[in-house]
């Protein structure tokens, strides 16, 4: 529709541009508009520059949102942060393939557990593990490939590795204890896991200040099944570190850890790495 | 003005010396670092970059002491770091990247922060590519999403860890035109194995070898070590330490003499540095002979 005659009178499009005509006026002048390059032309100069640029933010947050990755929109509908969700979309251990193993391995380790007390065991002990190892792949230099510049960074890498690990491990318990309780029919037994996986994350967090998370993580599992075959060698009883007083220890063992960790918290400001 | 004050910094990795007494101090300008590979060049730009403890000796950054803790704070904001090998989430495109980095470097005020993002992408030439993932970028664009993020902020001191590598001929050059305008009123020190990067580009040039400084000083003083040792021959001469046809037909000679009768060349900058780092393998061997 190039070969338009008429224009818009001048004082409608003033009117237009400070959005004072009604509404079916403005209509048919954005209609007129849509084909007609000299009247917006003649348009431009009457917009105030700082509306056109309010509704260019606007129309630009709204495509950027819709265009957000799976993560970073379920995480900005859960409330957090548009930044914080964008730190937290970097974390290896929140991909979906990451989760989506962590789901098999509990339901895997769920469906065994409730054919007999001696698979309800082997859940129990490896469902701790899982949000283990979801942190030593959520920060530090084998999981971030951007963990150089992040140390180089201003913001604090204590803050980033817990916003992290703390993410992960949610998710993962979350997906964990779903399948325990819908597939192992132990009632609260199937969740005696839960103290124990607070007690080894906040260690391997803990120990992460000395080794890499990945080197913290493995020492830490070791002495977790360790532990746990101990307590039942020593009772004779197989669930013997998931009692009281195992739950006891992993509650205290997590405020230690908590309370080293935010002591230690400067040893975080360099790269832990050992070899050149 | 000097922003980068390095006095004989060491440092060891288990077993390993990667420095062992290096000392440099650099302005405002681009400064080279030259250097044979495991010569210590990478542990000092991380040196520089605050990503890694100073073992022994004495940095000053920015007026300001690496290892305390406020200080490093106060660095890490006026500094832009490109390491050696910067990773990259892949599932990012180069806009979010650029973002995610922009939000670890505090950039507060969303507005603000887009239109930095979008700057530095543009400085490196990255626009048409922005909203790509990383994952499907060519190697030397995934080299300028690294430069682009280490401009972010206009830092006061922009380290970068072999910037031109993987790079083509087109792009090497427009990157030269990018740092020399950043080294205006700028501090960058870069590392290199391209001798014609440094010739280009760098006023000042530091040579590290075994975990030392073996030479600080203009390009052109390097280059002037190497006068009366380089020379043209119709056949490689007994002499030479090292020698290549040229394309001409001729032999390009590098040794300790030019030979009576032999036509002497004028040095370049690589065949001083050739002859520098050779000197002190030979000088080493010998040491270990003796």
């Amino acid at each position: 529709m190039s070969g338009t005659t008429w224009h818009v009178d001048e004082e409608v499009l003033a009117g237009y541009a400070a959005g004072r005509v009604t509404s079916a006026v403005a209509a048919s002048t954005e209609a007129h508009l849509t084909s007609c390059a000299e009247c917006r032309a003649e348009l431009a100069p009457a917009v105030p520059a700082g509306r056109l640029e309010g509704i260019w933010s606007e129309v630009d947050q709204r495509v950027e949102r819709l265009s957000l990755p799976w993560l970073e929109r379920i995480l900005v509908r859960c409330g957090v942060g548009e930044d914080t969700a964008r730190l937290l979309a970097a974390t290896p251990s929140l991909s979906a393939p990451w989760l989506g193993s962590v789901a098999a391995a509990a339901v895997v380790a769920a469906f065994v557990a409730d054919t007999s007390h001696r698979a309800l065991f082997a859940f129990l002990t490896v469902a701790p593990m899982l949000p283990v190892a979801g942190v030593a792949a959520a920060y530090g230099r084998d999981a971030d490939p951007a963990h150089e510049i992040a140390v180089a960074s201003p913001y604090s890498m204590l803050r980033l590795m817990l916003l992290r690990a703390l993410t992960v491990v949610m998710a993962t318990i979350a997906l964990t204890l779903l399948a325990g309780l819908v597939l192992v029919d132990e009632g609260a037994t199937a969740a005696a896991w839960l103290l124990p996986a607070a007690a080894l994350t906040t260690a391997t967090l803990l120990l992460s200040s000395r080794l890499t998370p990945v080197w913290a993580a493995a020492s830490v599992m070791v002495t977790w099944v360790a532990g746990v075959t101990v307590a039942w060698q020593a009772t004779g009883t197989r669930l013997a570190a998931f009692g009281e007083v195992g739950q006891s220890v992993a509650l205290a063992v997590t405020f230690v850890c908590l309370a080293l960790l935010v002591a230690r918290r400067h040893v975080f400001a360099f790269d832990t790495r050992s070899s050149a | 003005m000097t922003t980068v004050q390095v006095t004989e910094v060491a440092k060891s990795f288990g077993r390993t010396q990667a420095l062992a007494g290096a000392t440099f101090a650099a302005g405002t300008g681009v400064t080279g670092l030259l250097g044979p590979n495991g010569a210590g060049k990478t542990t000092l730009l991380r040196i520089l970059a605050t990503v890694t403890a100073p073992g022994e000796g004495r940095v000053r950054l920015l007026g300001r002491d690496p290892r305390d803790a406020q200080d490093r704070l106060e660095i890490r904001r006026r500094l832009g770091y490109l390491p050696q090998e910067p990773g990259f989430h892949r599932g990012f495109t180069v806009t979010e990247f650029v973002d995610y980095v922009a939000i670890l470097k505090e950039m507060a005020g969303r507005a603000e922060r887009r239109a930095e993002v979008r700057r530095v992408v543009d400085l490196v030439g990255l626009t048409e590519v922005a909203d790509r993932r990383i994952r499907a970028l060519s190697g030397g664009m995934r080299r300028r999403v690294g430069v682009a993020q280490a401009l972010l902020g206009e830092p006061e001191l922009v380290v970068l860890d072999e910037p031109t590598a993987g790079l083509d001929p087109e792009q090497r050059l427009r990157f030269r035109d990018l740092l020399s305008r950043i080294g205006e009123d700028r501090t960058v020190v870069l590392s290199t194995h391209q001798t014609e990067d440094v010739a280009a580009l760098c006023p000042h040039v530091v040579v590290l070898d075994g975990g030392r400084t073996v030479f600080d000083g203009t390009p052109s003083a390097l280059t002037a070590t190497a006068d009366g040792r380089v020379w043209l021959s119709d056949e490689r001469s007994p002499q030479a330490r090292l020698a290549w046809r040229t394309p001409d037909g001729d032999v390009h000679n590098i040794g300790d003499q030019v030979p009576p009768g032999a036509r002497a060349l004028r040095p370049t900058l690589e065949d001083a540095y050739l002859l520098l780092v050779g000197d002190r393998a030979r000088n080493s061997a010998g040491e270990a002979a003796a």
